[in-house]
């Protein structure tokens, strides 16, 4: 009996904070651990077989091997799936979450600074996005943390 | 209260305009007929400033409008339950609202239509499995005891006899395999892990590649229909593993979920080297999974190669017919 976590992450502080919870709580509940991240651009539509530039190729590898290397670093390589994609953010991780059947959504808390703006709006965005519950980890700095010792 | 679109573009070039023409009638700038370079100068650059302004400023109005766009353009009727969100209540806010309610009906008429055609293949595979069985089949089986006869009465052609009684066992053997897999009676009579571990079996035989079966011993029971889609999108993913992978070894497995089954296909193949092209085989499996209220994935493997994964909630399925 296991069900799925979906994890957001990226290479800032808060993409690692929410990979550390989402690994915590695969850990913990015995859930199957899928980490994504989604590339912002204009992407590539599902039908198009001859739509994707040479950027936009290079985009979607860098996104996979950005997942790779997290969760090679984070020690979760063996037991985590990776989805990587290049897009809309909000849509591309509700549909990446419906596919995976994901039962939570893990996201860092927003930044300070420039990008709270944006990453404020992908929490707000996934809620209307998607029905599956959305988490927000709190950054390690915050006093944020699942972990017990 | 919130300015329409319209008011709010009025604003800003009546703002703009405005702007300019205080200038105009403030500052002490004259023309002169003809212009001369400084006067001109002044002119272009003020041009230059209106038009940044303006561009600045309506692409902030506008903004909303792109993103909708993209967020269009995303949506698939295959992957519902997409809607957008209604945080505006001027002209954007109206057609994002229209646009769910088109969504709403079009997934209807997709599931409705999509059920339709899927049912209809399904009778006109069973047509055509049993008049291979039935038909070509009994034809084949009355040349091979033609053929024993014809051996018995002629025995110094008994070994051209006798090989071309071997090319029609086989043609019998293949009419028969074509006939199980158009109409594939195992699921229906011995269930689901039979029917795939005959087809893993079947496929393990034809393409050479190696397969490893892991099925639950205990899964809950699935409905006739949810059975089916799981079985031929098996199917499908081994096809696809013999005509794009070149893969050495094939996973097959159906486990028990939370709530659900999970069928999961995975290949040590050289994967898509792209992004998966959805058409054809793959929208196949993607109407099967909608049908049945599934979720399915398609992707890169962690070994390179390509995963595939349904999952079936047991409770969702009723939930889903009933929804067509």
């Amino acid at each position: 009996m296991r069900g799925t976590v979906l994890c957001w992450t990226d290479d800032s502080a808060q993409g690692r904070a929410a990979l550390v919870v989402a690994a915590e709580l695969s850990d913990r509940l015995d859930l199957r651990l899928v980490l994504a991240h989604v590339a912002v651009g204009a992407g590539v539509p599902a039908e198009h077989d001859s739509g994707e530039s040479a950027a936009e190729r290079r985009i979607r590898e860098g996104a996979a091997r950005l997942v790779g290397r997290l969760a090679a670093e984070h020690g979760v390589s063996g037991r985590a799936e990776h989805r990587s994609a290049v897009g809309d953010p909000a849509v591309l991780m509700s549909q990446i979450a419906a596919e995976e059947a994901a039962d939570l959504i893990v996201i860092g808390a927003p930044m300070r600074g420039l990008r709270r703006c944006s990453e404020r709006r992908l929490a707000e965005q996934l809620e209307v996005a998607t029905a599956v519950p959305v988490l927000i980890a709190p950054s390690r700095g915050r006093g944020g943390s699942l972990a017990t010792g | 209260m919130r300015l329409s679109l319209f008011w709010r573009v009025l604003a800003v070039n009546a703002g703009l305009l405005g702007g300019v023409a205080a200038l105009l009638l403030l500052s002490p700038v004259e023309i002169d007929a003809p212009i001369n370079a400084t006067q001109a100068l002044i002119v272009v650059v003020g041009l230059v400033v209106t038009l940044v302004a303006n561009a600045v400023l309506l692409r902030r109005v506008f903004a909303p409008l792109e993103r909708l766009v993209r967020l269009m353009e995303a949506v698939d009727l295959l992957r519902p339950g997409q809607r957008l969100a209604v945080d505006r209540g001027d002209e954007v806010g109206r057609v994002v609202v229209a646009f769910n309610h088109m969504l709403d009906r079009l997934e209807g008429e997709r599931y409705e239509s999509g059920r339709r055609v899927l049912a209809a293949q399904e009778a006109e595979r069973i047509g055509i499995a049993r008049d291979l069985h039935d038909e070509v089949g009994q034809l084949l089986t009355g040349v091979l005891l033609q053929l024993n006869s014809i051996a018995a009465t002629v025995p110094a052609q008994r070994a051209e006899i006798e090989s071309t009684g071997e090319a029609v066992r086989r043609a019998l053997d293949e009419v028969r395999r074509i006939s199980s897999e158009l109409r594939p009676e195992m699921l229906e009579h011995l269930g689901l892990v039979s029917a795939l571990t005959e087809l893993s079996t079947t496929f393990a035989r034809v393409s050479g590649v190696e397969v490893e079966r892991r099925f639950d011993d205990s899964l809950p029971p699935l409905p006739a229909d949810a059975e089916l889609a799981v079985y031929r999108i098996a199917q499908e993913s081994l096809t696809n593993v013999a005509r794009h992978s070149e893969a050495r070894q094939v996973t097959i497995a159906l486990e028990r979920g939370l709530g659900s089954v999970v069928l999961r296909v995975v290949d040590d193949g050289r994967g898509f080297g792209g992004p998966p092209v959805e058409h054809g085989g793959l929208r196949s499996m993607r109407e099967r999974a909608v049908l049945i209220g599934g979720a399915l994935a398609v992707k890169e493997g962690a070994g390179g190669g390509v995963d595939v994964r349904l999952e079936v909630p047991v409770a969702g399925v009723a939930q889903a017919m009933a929804v067509g």
